[in-house]
């Protein structure tokens, strides 16, 4: 309520946010477990002394950088911008209770792409001790970033103490930081075994070949063991609403939930049972699959935390619209129309004169459309994703009344209803407008007085 | 928790968002002189990019000539940028965000505001920069596979980042005006701020700034590639420096421009004052380095006197940034000043993550320096002999 408002035809905010995030992450993950992958893969080849299969860590550390430096480091700045134009208010929250954070993870950032610059211009160029270290520095430094971006992450779902202390500590290690992190881990591994599948496919010796598609695959086994663990655990710690969610509370949830374990389970089947023990059945198009599967179990994933995170984007503290939990009892009091920054003027005085004027049934109309927008339009659209209109299709004014006023109590990831009991029956009015009452066809209707039965 | 009054809240006029209920978590004066800093450093590593790709277009576009006297030194140029403007652009990306938070901790609720308004040019930079920066690997690739590698790249890499500076000028000329808010309020986020008088003025005189950086670095660079081929060097050195002179003609009547659309803040506001004085200063120390080490250089190419003047010059082109980054942020504190609630800038100091950071910074580019100290660079400059 708080700030404007950046209507994003069709897709909406939140599916915005949902692809920038899910592309981001399936690269920063590579990120970070690409660069152990890179350093010990050299190390392996070093002892053993393979020539091919250095050229092959060469080959893939520019393919590396291409992927990770490019595209990974500006999706990583898209997200921020992407959040900061949907959901002000939790940007503002995660930057001030966290700058620091985010600052120290920029000089991680710092030192990662020196790294990773250094170690890829250097090949050829170092001896092999300097090498390694440029490789080791990325290594931990993107590790390391992650260890910092996931306290922030994870506080979004489980703010924990900091709800009643606001310490910066109490934010940073929350209850979900560590399974979260453990997760992360596993996952940035198995990622960086995927990829490294995909790139040696192209090594032409196959003796070489069949050695890097078994190094690789043993990246999988880390994330095929701790995922299933660190989900259990994960779900013991986050808050029971959110567990009830993923437990059938919500069925898109459920079922994204159940359709990434699915998806994780055949890319780890596929990619331990597969290449790990027979290496030759690792091929281009198989490792795409693997990588394809990959990005659907990361969406997934990715998809499903957000969604156990409703009817709040910071739990417990600030709803999905952008109000507070302690703003909720004014707005109910004083009206979202009247409280809201950029509410069209002209709409917000409507809602007050409904019921006493000739037009009062365009002004409510007119201002339940202006409550949507405050409102809904960051999670539903009109027409495109997450479309109200099929969800209210059939429902009467009066049914819509009833359910935005035991919003919350009877859809646990919507968040209740805020405004004043006028201002709710203007949005069921504008709501119940979305599906007018269709006229009775000639057809269908029954005869007339003095018209013939036929 | 830190919750503002629901008072507080009511007394805010309206299109002007209200203070954030979490407090800073510093100093005001700390956050302000880090974002000056970090913007500085930010302002540098995009002028380098945007100069050199802008150097780099013209040179490959002349050096596809079959006249030897002319792609020589579009080679030399050529073979250095191709490893530089890569380098440069990942550190244009990564110095970019730490002013970027900064700002949004001092200024959130106008930034965000702001943003919304041009969300479309505001979001577009991160499309448009992948674009550009693939086109400038793809660029950069080639011509470590040949010297006549087509430019397209190149041209696609300057365009990104000119429209980027637009896109940014936007949104920051824009922010500090809540007064203008109203004007622009859009939901569909396509407005531009081209009726701020003080826009383009600013845009043109940040990407002559910014070209004026790359310039003075390429000359720098000149300088030093005299030490292994005088001649294509030489020629550079000429060209390039011919160059930076007409720039600096230019960005003095640009300073004029954005001189007389700002107004009597230049001359009332202390931090601007000081800001444009420092800059001036170091422009100055820029031009007077540059014509000194020409002067050396003629008589030894790559000589210790020509490089202890080209690196005074490279120094004052630094000075000058930091100038202009604090006339910046002196034009944004005098404009924001009556709509700064002291609520707003409410300090929740957190003095363990400030201090872990700090001796992080530290750490960190003791670490980074100590890694590029390994790296054999004189191997660069045998790259350019070839």
């Amino acid at each position: 309520m708080n700030y404007p408002f950046w209507a994003i035809p069709r897709l909406g905010g939140s599916l915005t946010v949902g692809i920038v995030a899910i592309l981001h992450v399936f690269v920063a993950m590579f990120a970070v477990g690409g660069g152990l992958y890179l350093v010990l893969a050299e190390r392996w080849a070093r002892r053993e002394g393979r020539q091919e299969v250095l050229a092959y860590v060469e080959a893939h550390s520019r393919f590396f950088l291409l992927l990770t430096a490019v595209f990974g480091a500006l999706t990583g700045v898209g997200i921020w911008f992407t959040i900061g134009l949907v959901s002000p208010p939790t940007t503002s929250v995660l930057i001030r209770t966290f700058v620091w954070a985010w600052a120290i993870e920029w000089v991680f950032f710092i030192a990662e792409i020196a790294a990773v610059l250094l170690y890829v211009a250097s090949w050829h160029r170092v001896d092999a001790r300097t090498h390694m270290l440029y490789g080791w520095a990325y290594a931990v430094s993107a590790f390391m970033s992650l260890v910092i971006i996931n306290g922030i992450i994870s506080f979004m779902l489980t703010p924990g103490r900091w709800l009643e202390t606001g310490d910066f500590w109490h934010g940073f290690f929350n209850p979900s930081y560590w399974p979260s992190l453990v997760g992360r881990s596993a996952a940035a591994a198995a990622l960086a075994g995927l990829w490294g599948l995909a790139t040696a496919t192209r090594i032409a010796s196959q003796p070489d070949r069949d050695r890097v598609v078994r190094f690789a695959s043993w990246w999988l086994v880390p994330g095929a063991l701790l995922l299933p663990l660190t989900t259990i655990w994960y779900l013991q710690v986050v808050p029971v609403g959110a567990r009830m969610l993923v437990l059938g509370g919500a069925a898109p949830v459920s079922l994204m939930f159940a359709g990434s374990v699915v998806i994780s389970a055949i890319v780890f089947a596929v990619g331990v049972l597969g290449p790990l023990r027979s290496p030759r059945t690792a091929t281009g198009a198989l490792a795409a699959v693997l990588l394809a599967a990959g990005l659907i179990a990361t969406g997934g994933t990715e998809w499903v935390r957000e969604g156990i995170r409703k009817p709040y984007t910071i739990y417990g503290y600030l709803y999905s619209n952008g109000v507070y939990v302690w703003q909720q009892p004014g707005l109910a009091a004083r009206g979202v129309l009247a409280s809201a920054r950029f509410a069209d003027p002209a709409r917000t005085a409507s809602v007050s004169v409904s019921g006493e004027q000739a037009h009062a049934q365009a002004a409510d109309l007119a201002a339940g459309q202006e409550l949507f927008r405050l409102q809904c339009s960051i999670c539903h659209s009109l027409g495109g994703y997450n479309d109200v209109q099929p969800l209210v299709k059939g429902w009467s004014e009066a049914y819509l009344d009833f359910q935005l006023a035991h919003l919350d109590t009877l859809k646990p990831y919507m968040p209740p209803f805020m405004g004043s009991p006028e201002e709710r029956r203007a949005l069921a009015r504008w709501l119940a407008s979305l599906h007018p009452p269709e006229a009775p066809s000639a057809a269908g209707r029954p005869p007339l007085p003095g018209e013939p039965i036929s | 928790m830190n919750l503002p009054g629901e008072e507080m809240w009511r007394m805010m006029p309206a299109m002007l968002p209200g203070p954030d209920p979490i407090g800073i978590p510093a100093p005001p004066g700390l956050l302000q002189a880090l974002l000056v800093l970090t913007y500085t450093l930010h302002t540098l590593f995009v002028g380098v990019t945007l100069g050199g790709t802008a150097i780099g277009l013209a040179s490959a576009v002349v050096g596809r000539s079959h006249d030897e006297l002319r792609a020589a030194p579009a080679r030399l140029l050529g073979a250095h940028l191709s490893q530089a403007l890569p380098v440069a652009m990942a550190f244009s990306i990564t110095t970019g965000v730490a002013p970027l938070l900064f700002v949004q901790v001092l200024y959130g609720p106008f930034f965000y505001t702001a943003s919304t308004f041009v969300a479309w040019s505001w979001i577009s930079v991160v499309p448009v920069l992948i674009v550009g920066y693939y086109a400038l690997y793809a660029w950069a690739l080639r011509r470590n596979r040949g010297p006549r590698a087509p430019a397209w790249g190149l041209a696609v890499t300057l365009g990104a980042l000119v429209w980027t500076a637009f896109a940014l000028v936007t949104n920051m000329s824009l922010f500090p005006h809540p007064e203008r808010y109203g004007e622009l309020f859009n939901l569909s986020g396509t407005a531009l701020n081209l009726s701020e008088p003080t826009m383009w003025p600013r845009y043109v005189h940040a990407v002559l700034h910014l070209l004026l950086v790359g310039l003075s670095y390429v000359l720098a660079v000149a300088h030093v590639a005299a030490r292994v081929a005088p001649e294509p060097a030489g020629r550079v050195r000429v060209a390039v420096g011919r160059a930076l002179a007409v720039t600096v003609a230019l960005q003095a009547a640009a300073s004029a421009w954005y001189g007389v659309a700002l107004g009597p803040v230049v001359e009332t506001v202390p931090l601007v004052r000081t800001g444009v004085v420092v800059a001036v200063a170091g422009g100055v120390v820029m031009a007077g380095a540059w014509l000194l080490a020409e002067r050396a250089a003629r008589s030894r190419p790559g000589g210790p006197g020509a490089l202890r003047w080209a690196a005074g010059a490279v120094a004052g082109t630094a000075v000058m940034a930091a100038g202009l980054a604090v006339a910046r942020h002196g034009v944004r504190m005098d404009a924001l000043a009556p709509y700064l609630q002291p609520e707003m800038w409410r300090v929740s100091l957190q003095l363990a993550p400030l201090l872990l950071f700090a001796l992080l910074l530290v750490a960190g580019i003791a670490f980074v320096a100590y890694l590029l100290l390994r790296y054999p660079w004189r191997e660069g400059l045998e790259h350019l002999r070839a």
